[in-house]
């Protein structure tokens, strides 16, 4: 008869029989089975456990006994650090939960039927989650139709199942862009912003000083409001340690004046009383909303990235310490900075042991040209290009690009600051002329390389951004090269040499495809219009505008510069494409894909990681400091989920959980397309 | 010789030589190590025994069982997409689950044979099999009361 393998532990007992009993395997049987699961051995039972979700019914396992319990305990403890290994990797995938798989889940498991349909969240951005044992929960944020939402939603990740809690007491407003942490047993919540009503028209942004607990045991939501009280405030972040909750920065209204603040508070979650710490030192971070807020341990946090305001992006990190009576900030040094996710102000972040994980726009491509469509162009002003602004690739990455400022700087006129409206622009040249300075080839051909092997689906969009780096470099009065893949393989050098002048040259009798491209790239060029200082500034003093939740681009003022620099624009792409007719074949124009009106997987969104051990570990030797990880294939990964902004980010067991946001590319229109899927980045199983 | 036989004996623990098609038994990881060690040295035929494989921890029900499913895997369309072909695996499982109405432990044992075996499609099946069920219970108890685990102390964290 068989001999079983089985291992036999101390405490388990396993009997395995010469039996015929007929039992099956369904969950209802009369016949009790003879045969235990422990004949198993462990690694195999741990492999079966990798199949069932992380949470509860892990959890369930742990308890049935001794022997499972370790295994569970291993489990947790391998998958924890092969997540660690994938960040570091890159070697991890995305997994989506929308409404179509929860309908396909519903649909395929039967004891969860009961006919109803599960009820789903809406889609939203700029909302606040929290996880809480084994769910997460989410509150508010602002919906595709210029609405705030107040409801909380707790979702499942056992069961993967959405659904909402019957809360009882006194509700906050809808709001966007609180502060949600947990506590124990309860969820808190602070500040926000909503939209305005619509009806009376007119009406000004509303932010919130609200402090709400929301008791997960009783379902009930308590105000609290006590003075001293900070100012209204949204888009600041805040961390628990141990009872307090500290909060930072936001964009505030202080003295009926909105402005970005690098204030902190702090409130005692026990007695509900808000107080302000005692700082010793000059140096504070500058004020900024939208930053990154991690815990580190009880006495120290981090905080990384945030926007200042127009052009002002930050991508420093500054440590706080709380361990003294008076509390002091301290710069950090950013290794790395250009493996770095650029826009950490509409992009979550969260920790995940020794790394600091921030889900971006992918670098490799100038989003924002992709995104913005020629209808709307007009409407392209500050305000959307600023958001627009957002997709910048943070530049250093494309060599290509940068190859070309160091090398032309000298002897032509200065670069106009060109399609980044954002503040990354000295910092990029600076970077640009650091690094690539010199012969860049191998870094060029190995990106080139790169891009074109894996990135077959988005090859259309690096053949565009080859193409808007050729337009960029015409919005800089640059000369046109020879070609544009010959670049790639030919020295530098050779550039400057190569530059004809200038002069537009005549329209060459091309095919059609060719003037649809000049079309293209003029209409595209209209979005990357070089943003001069004094039209931000327009915009953002206006009081009823936040730059960060500035939605549609009301302005018009500038659509008859914008008709001049088109012209200019068209002119200077005939030159070009008169030059780029001796290009190397794969860069042929035809192949440009002409902006259709849908554009699916333009964007996707890559991943930037943080390795924040040495801040963790406090040792002499480094001095404490944020390296960013080098990223492979630019932080894609598989399954990427499309380029949203204001989504949020928070540790699930091992994997990492993305929920809403709003698709930026449509961000300019009334109706913005926001998400409501939830996507899991976790590591892909492997054979044991 | 170097020459691959078309046909692979195999012997279980119990003693009962099975004929394996080689095409069939190149599912299985173990045959891959058989035939680049043994065959490298394959005597002409007269000695039988060294070119019987051995699987000394399947017993010939498993191994009918592992060979019904590896036929049936074979007899299929293999998609290219990593999902379906689990699905596949899995319904092929399924079946010869339910045909062969077998108890828990054999489907224990199919698990540790493909194991053994180092069938992977076949491994994966099983695994997620058991899972399914260890999933469908609602509560720890049900869990030690499907599976027959004692529990062992009072599980206080």
């Amino acid at each position: 008869m068989a001999t079983c393998n089985r291992n036999l532990s101390d405490s388990c007992d396993n009997v395995t029989t010469t039996t015929t009993t007929t039992t099956t395997t369904c969950l209802t049987k009369c016949a009790p089975p003879t045969v235990s699961l422990n004949v198993l051995p462990d690694e195999i039972l741990e492999f079966i456990f990798t199949y069932l979700p992380p949470y509860g019914d892990l959890e369930h396992c742990s308890l049935v006994c001794k022997r499972w319990q370790l295994i569970v305990k291993n489990l947790v403890r391998r998958s924890q650090l092969n997540l660690e290994k994938g960040l570091a990797d890159f070697r991890l995938r995305w997994e989506i939960y929308s409404q179509q798989t929860a309908a396909s889940l519903e649909a395929n498991s039967p004891r969860l039927s009961t006919g109803a349909p599960l009820p789903i969240i809406a889609g939203r951005f700029a909302h606040s989650t929290v996880r809480l044992g084994n769910s997460m929960y989410v509150f508010g944020g602002g919906s595709s139709s210029d609405t705030t939402f107040n409801d909380l939603w707790r979702f499942d990740l056992t069961h993967m199942r959405w659904s909402r809690p019957l809360a009882t007491g006194t509700y906050p407003s809808p709001k966007g862009s609180a502060s949600m942490v947990a506590w124990r047993d309860k969820l808190v919540l602070f500040g926000g912003w909503r939209y305005p009503s619509l009806h009376p028209p007119y009406q000004p942004w509303c932010l919130f000083d609200e402090l709400h607990y929301y008791d997960l045991v009783k379902d009930r939501w308590l105000a609290r409001n006590s003075l001293p009280c900070p100012p209204p405030m949204a888009g600041h972040s805040a961390t628990v340690h141990g009872n307090c909750m500290v909060v930072f920065g936001g964009y505030q209204i202080k003295d009926d004046i909105n402005v970005n603040s690098n204030d902190t508070w702090v409130l005692d979650l026990q007695e509900q009383r808000w107080w302000q710490p005692i700082f010793v030192g000059n140096t504070r971070p500058a004020p900024r909303y939208g930053q990154i807020q991690v815990e580190l341990d009880k006495h120290h946090l981090l905080i990384v990235g945030g926007c200042g305001g127009a052009n002002r992006v930050y991508t420093d990190a500054w440590l706080l310490d709380m361990s003294r009576d008076a509390w002091s900030w301290k710069q950090l040094n950013v290794r790395n900075k250009h493996f770095g996710a650029v826009h950490m102000w509409c992009n979550p972040g969260c920790r995940v042991n020794n790394f600091l994980v921030v889900v971006g726009p992918s670098p490799k491509m100038p989003l924002d040209f992709q995104i913005m469509k020629q209808s709307r162009v007009p409407a392209v002003g500050g305000s959307a290009l600023r958001f627009g602004g957002l997709g910048q690739a943070p530049a250093p990455p494309p060599p290509l690009y940068q190859q070309q400022h160091p090398l032309l700087r000298p002897g032509q006129r200065a670069p106009l600051p060109e399609r980044r409206p954002g503040a990354l622009l000295p910092d990029q040249q600076n970077r640009g002329n650091g690094r690539f300075g010199g012969a860049a080839l191998p870094p060029q051909e190995q990106y080139l390389a790169n891009r074109r092997a894996i990135l077959d689906q988005n090859m259309q969009q690096a053949q565009q951004f080859m193409h808007n780096n050729n337009v960029n470099n015409n919005n800089n009065n640059y000369q046109p090269r020879s070609g544009r893949l010959s670049d790639l393989h030919s020295p530098p050098a050779a550039l400057p040499a190569a530059a004809p002048a200038a002069a537009p040259a005549a329209p060459d009798g091309d095919a059609d495809a060719a003037q649809r491209l000049q079309r293209n790239l003029a209409l595209r060029c209209r979005d990357n219009e070089p943003l001069l200082p004094k039209r931000f500034d327009e915009h953002y003093e206006d009081p009823f505008r936040m730059a960060a939740f500035n939605v549609p681009g009301r302005s018009r003022s500038a659509s008859r510069d914008h008709s001049e620099r088109i012209r200019r624009m068209e002119e200077k792409m005939n030159a070009i494409r008169n030059s780029r007719r001796s290009a190397p074949a794969h860069v042929e124009p035809q192949k440009l894909r002409a902006p259709s009106p849908k554009r699916v997987r333009c964007n996707v969104q890559s991943l930037f990681v943080c390795d924040i051990s040495s801040l963790l570990q406090r040792d002499a030797n480094n001095e404490p400091g944020l390296d960013w990880v080098e990223y492979k294939n630019f932080g894609v990964l598989s399954g990427a989920p499309d380029r949203l902004i204001l989504s949020s980010l928070i540790a699930g067991n091992g994997e990492l959980i993305l929920f809403g946001g709003v698709h930026k590319e449509t961000l300019t229109d009334i109706t913005h397309h926001v998400s409501n899927s939830i996507h899991f980045l976790s590591v892909p199983r492997d054979i044991i | 010789m170097s020459h691959q036989p078309e046909v692979l004996e195999m012997r279980t623990s119990d003693g009962v030589l099975f004929n394996v098609s080689l095409k069939l038994a190149q599912q299985m990881g173990l045959t891959h190590n058989w035939l680049q060690t043994e065959h490298g040295e394959l005597r002409s035929s007269d000695d039988d025994d060294a070119n019987i494989m051995p699987l000394d921890r399947v017993s010939s029900e498993i191994f009918k069982l592992v060979l019904s499913w590896c036929h049936a895997i074979q007899g299929i369309q293999r998609s290219a997409d990593e999902k379906t072909r689990l699905q596949q695996d899995r319904d092929v499982f399924d079946n010869i689950i339910r045909e062969s109405n077998a108890s828990d432990a054999t489907i224990f044992e199919l698990i540790m044979a493909a194991d053994y075996l180092n069938i992977e499609g076949l491994l994966e099946a099983g695994t997620q099999h058991v899972a399914d069920v260890i999933n469908s219970c609602d509560s720890v108890e049900a869990i030690r009361a499907r599976f027959n685990i004692m529990c062992d102390s009072e599980m206080d964290n």
